[in-house]
């Protein structure tokens, strides 16, 4: 252990960077502190119920990820150079036990950083109106970027420890980082354009695709907490931190002190990185190339490619000779180009065999892999949708019409595209994701394109199957379910019990629906507008994907409706004085009879919404219209005492508890609500 | 006792230690001279543990220094090039040499502070090369190290700090029998310093003495006789250089000096004086005896 690690070593490293996280942590905290401060300052104008989640916190998260490569630069800063290398390596500790105990004090920072940064702008949301958050949030947002933050550091230390100099360390880091991603997604890009059959399993290959072009992109694996429910990336990210600093922590132990200045440890390194930098672009001319790309584009790419590869021994040789004299290993990326194009076209080769018969396929299943896990939005994708499309059918005539779709597409596709698709007999409404499970135990995966008759056929099939009725009728179950969002009545934010004992009741009273009633209700949902209905909201996870549903309490859901005013009922003290003072003035100051927590009323009328929000200087009434002409119209139900045209009601109020909001849709009360509600507004 | 046994040591395709083989015992004073190039910096680097030899072993009492931080915490190494954290002070260093070192003496580096004259609160970038050098010299022996390596450092300092540095290395060797290498291009500089002497050209030691045996060893007559003679005249005596212009003859001898001023007094001379060697002259004789020329090598 003392050859591992060194706590007065570990304590000096904490030292040596202190300078590097004040800074950082004085910038991250206020950056991410900001929008909660925003908040609590204009908190009389947040009249938006605001759910605290996991990409709140975004703004800690992307910095803190572009901040470690700099405490990783500032702490082996001493790598580059050879006086300091000679230093750290004549004292009295093993390069491990340096390499250990630096490592740990950096992550120390890093991860107090995130805490501060993350606690700060959680108690300062607490302070907010209207918001709410899990405390389950905490430690998962400071988890899931703290593994980021591993992740990036490991890209870095690894370069650090195969280079010497400032530039070499931040453009190894840089292609560590990004050239495998591009060179992968250049290989996905080039495969789809030249066959659209080619199904990309985002589960495998999900990093490499358009979504790493986002500006944190090297971190998107770990821009959501779905990282930690997804297997293969998890594996992927755990392999990659781990050869990183392994491989960092073995270049660190063999490293010598001259090896400061230099930009690599060898020609062969060098090499190696002088082709990783130009690799991508001669990819992307390699795709225009097979793309057909008019010769002009291409020889202009070509150029570049080749200028790229010298100026880059140029800036780091600094020898024009040098540069020169290495031209000659251009080859290597000719080859790699070679490569690429055997492994594009193999792929091709082997997505247009795929001429499978009825009788060799076992099952097939619409499943839409289309979204993948990174994508916000799945949002709207339903629980339903998710659930039926991943119904495998082995119904003959699904195999036929699949057999047929494949021999179709395979045709058009080896046509080059020449012939147009409804000449194979398609008129063609778009592609579509099939997962075919072959009986010889093969699961592949296609995208293929239908005709309407032929999808809605399949469509029938797989819906009007046993297990696809039985899909489209079920429910999320408990370890399915991640969330639930209340909204309709009431904006007021549930505790997690009374959230699963509400849901309970809604399980239910749908089960109490015949499987006909059960039917008509989810085809009920399928055009709803929602508005301001009383709804549950649901999201969570099913078989590696995200959905979110909702669904709308009817007035015969009793037990439900039972429970959501139970639990509200003891909250409306406020509002019944509220009404009753909006009942009383019937003027336009009717802030000053109004309580004095009050702030704001929303009132919906003959179908349209009129915010009245209190005015905090002078306490007079600020009226907003959506359309000024309607004043008259917002008055009128007040006027001619005829308060039934109230369809909604919304109070925000400041309460013990913090700001809250609290509605009354009347059409969703029961009897002796709408009774209390109406005798109060007629008062 | 420092043991370098074959000791090779290769950058890309060029040797820069060539099978040195060496003993350095416990409380010495061992000075390395050489030309650049020669090999001193890498040595001093090999037995600091900073480098893995090719070849070879160095062993301090019997254990190998490289990864191993036991011998490690015994010695401190001085480089030619300096390394400070940036922008710390004197009191910065000392802080984090004592989270390094067990054996850091707080009450040393104040009073080698004191004596030095140097502010442990300012910043040692503000300071002078030769003052750097004293900030360096001063933490390493407030490690009170039973191995202190000195890569060129006194080459920068002034004539009263450089004997100052010596005076407290001096008290070291004799109170905690310290161990101490320097190297230097000058041998004048270490003349006066070391006890042990050893010449380094093209990665191997080619001649290593006790200075005092050096200087005592060799000395020059200065011999003027009547009569005409020539070299034969002084038969078996050990020459290591014989120069003869007219009746004077200039030699230099290896050997007693009581013994020979006895046996040259029996021919009369007219002049006869047997003169001490500066260390850089016993060096060019004994250089040369082995074959090489001198100034080649350190010149």
């Amino acid at each position: 252990m003392k050859n591992f690690f060194n706590g007065k070593l570990y304590v000096e490293g904490l030292k040596r960077i202190r300078l590097t996280g004040i800074i950082f942590g004085v910038i991250t905290v206020l950056f991410a502190s900001f929008p909660a401060l925003a908040a609590l300052i204009g908190r009389d104008l947040m009249s938006s119920f605001f759910v605290l989640e996991y990409d709140s916190f975004a703004v800690p998260i992307v910095m803190m990820l572009f901040f470690t490569p700099a405490f990783f630069l500032s702490m082996f800063s001493f790598l580059n150079k050879r006086k300091g290398c000679d230093f750290y390596h004549s004292i009295p500790h093993t390069r491990g036990c340096i390499f250990n105990s630096f490592l740990a004090a950096i992550l120390t920072w890093i991860l107090g950083i995130l805490v501060v940064a993350v606690a700060l702008t959680t108690l300062l949301w607490s302070f907010c109106p209207n918001t709410t958050f899990s405390l389950s949030l905490i430690p998962l947002s400071i988890g899931i970027t703290f593994v980021g933050c591993i992740y990036v550091g490991g890209f870095t230390i690894l370069a650090l420890s195969l280079t010497g100099t400032s530039s070499s360390n931040f453009v190894v880091t840089m292609l560590l980082m990004f050239v495998l991603r591009i060179c992968g997604y250049l290989g996905i890009w080039a495969i789809e354009s030249e066959t659209r059959m080619f199904d990309v399993d985002y589960s495998v290959w999900g990093i490499f695709t358009g979504r790493n072009w986002y500006p944190a992109a090297v971190f998107s694996a770990f821009d959501s907490p779905q990282v930690f429910q997804n297997a293969s990336l998890w594996i992927l990210a755990s392999a990659t931190i781990l050869a990183c600093y392994g491989l960092a922590f073995f270049a660190f132990k063999k490293r010598r002190s001259e090896m400061a200045n230099k930009s690599a440890p060898g020609p062969v390194l060098q090499c190696i990185f002088r082709c990783a930098f130009t690799l991508p672009i001669a990819l992307a001319t390699t795709v225009f190339l097979l793309q057909d790309m008019e010769s002009a584009f291409l020889t202009i790419f070509v150029i570049i490619t080749l200028a790229v590869f010298f100026l880059y021994e140029l800036v780091t040789a600094k020898k024009v000779k040098t540069a020169l004299k290495s031209m000659w290993q251009f080859v290597y990326i000719i080859v790699c180009c070679i490569v690429f194009c055997c492994l594009v076209y193999g792929t091709i080769g082997i997505v247009h065999s795929g001429n499978y018969t009825a009788d060799e396929i076992e099952s097939i299943s619409l499943y839409n892999k289309e979204v993948d896990y990174y994508d916000y939005q799945l949002i709207g994708e339903s629980y339903e949708g998710l659930a039926v499309l991943k119904t495998h059918v082995d119904d003959r005539r699904a195999k036929e019409i699949i057999q047929e779709l494949l021999e179709i597409n395979i045709r058009y596709e080896e046509s080059d595209h020449s012939i147009p698709l409804f000449d194979f007999g398609i008129p063609r409404i778009g592609y579509k994701h099939v997962e075919i499970k072959l009986k010889s135990g093969r699961v592949i995966g296609r995208r293929l394109c239908f005709s309407e008759e032929l999808f809605n056929e399949l469509s029938e099939i797989v819906v009007s199957s046993e297990e696809g009725r039985a899909a489209y009728l079920s429910l999320p179950k408990g370890d399915e379910i991640s969330n639930f969002f209340i909204s309709g009545i009431s904006d007021v934010y549930l505790s997690e019990d009374e959230n699963w004992d509400l849901w309970g009741c809604f399980i239910r009273d749908y089960e109490k629906l015949s499987p006909e009633e059960q039917k008509e209700y989810k085809d009920s949902m399928k055009n709803m507008s929602l508005g301001k209905r009383t709804y549950i909201g649901v999201s969570g996870r099913v078989d590696g994907r995200n959905f979110r549903s909702k669904y709308y309490v009817p007035a015969s859901f009793e037990e439900t409706n039972r429970m959501l005013y139970s639990i509200l009922s003891f909250r409306r003290a406020d509002a019944k004085a509220v009404i009753e003072a909006i009942t009383y003035t019937k003027s336009g100051e009717l802030w000053k009879e109004m309580p004095e927590n009050v702030m704001t009323i929303e009132l919906t009328c003959k179908g349209k919404t009129y915010i009245w929000r209190r005015n905090q200087q002078n306490h007079e009434a600020l009226y907003e219209y959506r359309q000024m002409q309607e004043l008259s119209a917002f008055i009128l139900p007040f006027m001619e005492n005829d308060p039934t045209m109230i369809e909604e009601v919304f109070i925000k109020y400041d309460s013990p508890v913090g700001t809250q909001c609290i509605g009354f849709t009347l059409g969703n009360m029961n009897a002796e609500e709408r009774e209390k509600l109406e005798y109060l507004l007629s008062k | 006792m420092i043991q370098a046994e074959k000791v090779t040591m290769m950058f890309d395709e060029k040797i820069a230690l060539d099978g040195l083989s060496c003993q350095i015992p416990d409380g010495c004073i061992y000075g390395l001279v050489g030309s650049n190039g020669s090999g001193k910096s890498t040595f001093l680097r090999l037995i600091s543990g900073i480098y893995k030899p090719y070849g070879g072993e160095i062993k301090f009492d019997g254990l190998p220094v490289y990864e191993n931080p036991l011998v490690k915490s015994k010695l401190v190494f001085v480089s030619d090039d300096l390394y400070f954290l940036p922008q710390a002070s004197m009191n910065r260093m000392a802080a984090m040499y004592r989270s390094i070192y067990d054996t850091f003496s707080m009450e040393r580096f104040r009073n080698l502070t004191d004596t030095f004259g140097l502010d442990p609160e300012a910043n040692i970038n503000t300071f002078s090369k030769g003052m750097k050098r004293q900030a360096a010299t001063i933490l390493a022996l407030s490690v009170c190290p039973r191995y202190l390596f000195f890569d060129e450092t006194f080459d920068g300092l002034d004539p009263v700090i450089r004997n100052l540095v010596k005076t407290v290395i001096y008290n070291d060797v004799a109170e905690r029998n310290t161990t101490v290498i320097i190297t230097s291009h000058s041998l004048r500089e270490l003349e006066d310093t070391c006890d042990q002497l050893a010449l380094l050209h093209k990665g191997g030691i080619v001649f290593e003495s006790d200075i005092q045996n050096l200087k005592t060893s060799l000395f020059k007559v200065q011999i003027a006789l009547k009569d005409a003679y020539d070299r034969s005249l002084f038969g078996d005596i050990s020459m290591l250089d014989y120069v003869q212009r007219g009746s004077v003859a200039n030699f230099i001898v290896r050997g007693d000096r009581d013994e020979m001023k006895e046996r040259l007094s029996v021919l009369n001379p007219l002049v006869l004086d047997i003169l001490p060697l500066t260390l850089e002259e016993v060096f060019v004789y004994e250089m040369e005896a082995l074959g090489y020329a001198f100034k080649d090598i350190l010149m």
